[in-house]
């Protein structure tokens, strides 16, 4: 009976501290930061905060490439790519307003959270809410093409700016705390999580390829991807990498611009705070 | 005088030792390792342990030289390295004198460490139970 009761008490006890994980506070974000951070710049001494901009070129074992990466740098191939995006930004609604009109937010300070929808705003989702808004078409692929090059468009004039994305609301903090189960949690048949690869073996060599480091990610968004640009279309966004990423540990994709990616996108924003946007980057 | 001798012996005994206990990079005993495109026809007919390079070299199979490195003679040509995300493949016999506990590994590498890298081949079916063999076979000969 003793046994029993004690097995009751311990499954309460659990029970408890089940749900008490559920919402975490605003001091323990600051502190997964804190702690996120501080792990890559002492895995990598010499790469200072501002240095993760630039991805895994960044790191120390990926020295040996960083030359070829700079020289293409001297004519970066997005370039007349983004004379393209401007155009598309520039063209005006049948309404006579233009993209210029819309309310959005400072690049560095996506995604928002919004209280009184208790949702995410990410850059794709206000900027097909301006079109809906003008009575224009919405543009359907959020992943890559005139949707990204327009991202990049927006984003490219806040760089330098460093991220600063604000999760003071309760509610904020729950859709933080989805993301970062999702980037711990092992997933796909190859049971790997987002820190499996790039936290615990950032800058580690997967074959011949460097691991980039999990700090870093997604402040060049979208990219212009070389692997991407071979089929004929360079551009990406956030969510169109995460679905790549997705399928190669050999687990379902979700759906872009869904719940579980903005909770992601959320995550890794907040793990970048202080880290400058430098958009677009070119990515091998 | 007499401590050089004795020490250059020892050297020379360790030498001896290191190749025949394996710990030298492992040649196989039917001619060079096979490279994946001629591992589609050498497998078939293969011993176990050729069966097992090919099933751990193979990307869809386990794939293991994507994050560890393995030590065997002659490195086929034009073959990439091995990744550095998990420790080297060498002196496995040495390292695993009870074949089960590598088996066990291999089938499932978070029962020992829950947080590990490495997929659970067996339980994941990533390979088959019989190419687990395999690989076990081939990782006990290098």
């Amino acid at each position: 009976m003793k046994k029993l009761v004690s097995l009751a008490v311990g499954m309460g006890m659990a029970v408890l501290t089940a749900s008490t994980a559920q919402a975490i506070s605003e001091a323990e974000i600051n502190n997964d930061i804190a702690e996120f951070q501080g792990f890559f710049l002492k895995r990598f001494p010499g790469v200072a905060l501002e240095d993760y901009v630039d991805g895994v070129n960044a790191l120390p074992q990926y020295a040996h490439r960083r030359a070829n990466w700079e020289l293409m740098m001297d004519f970066p191939p997005y370039e007349p790519e983004m004379e393209k995006a401007e155009e598309e930004w520039s063209k005006a609604f049948a309404n006579g307003k233009g993209f210029d009109d819309c309310n959005l937010a400072p690049a560095n300070t996506y995604p928002v959270y919004d209280e009184a929808s208790d949702d995410l705003r990410t850059l794709v989702a206000d900027l097909n809410a301006c079109l809906k808004a003008n009575g224009e078409k919405p543009i359907k692929n959020v992943k890559r093409g005139k949707m990204a090059r327009l991202i990049a468009h927006y984003k490219s004039q806040f760089n330098d700016e460093p991220m600063a994305v604000d999760f003071s609301a309760a509610g904020a903090q729950a859709w933080y705390e989805k993301g970062r189960q999702f980037y711990w949690a092992k997933r796909g048949q190859l049971n790997f999580s987002c820190a499996n690869c790039h936290v615990q073996n950032a800058g580690n060599s997967i074959r011949g390829d460097v691991l980039s480091a999990g700090l870093g990610h997604g402040v060049g968004f979208p990219v212009y991807r070389t692997k991407w640009a071979v089929a004929g279309k360079p551009w990406g966004t956030m969510h169109r990498r995460y679905g790549g990423c997705n399928k190669q540990v050999r687990a379902s994709p979700f759906k872009a611009q869904g719940t579980e990616y903005k909770a992601l996108e959320y995550y890794e924003a907040i793990m970048n705070t202080g880290v400058p946007l430098k958009v677009p980057s070119q990515r091998q | 005088m007499l401590k050089l001798k004795t020490a250059l012996v020892a050297f020379g005994a360790a030498i001896v030792l290191a190749a025949t206990a394996g710990y030298g990079p492992a040649a196989q005993a039917g001619g060079d390792w096979p490279t994946d495109e001629e591992c589609k026809t050498v497998a078939k007919d293969a011993d176990t342990i050729v069966k097992g390079w090919c099933a751990a070299i193979n990307r869809k199979g386990g794939n293991c030289l994507a994050c560890h490195q393995a030590t065997i003679s002659p490195w086929p040509e034009g073959f990439p390295p091995g990744g550095n995300i998990a420790p080297p493949l060498v002196a496995m016999a040495a390292r695993f004198p009870d074949r089960a506990a590598l088996r066990a590994q291999v089938w499932d590498a978070t029962v020992v460490n829950p947080t590990t890298s490495m997929p659970p081949f067996g339980r994941h079916k990533l390979v088959s139970e019989e190419d687990i063999d395999n690989i076990v076979d081939w990782l006990l000969s290098i």
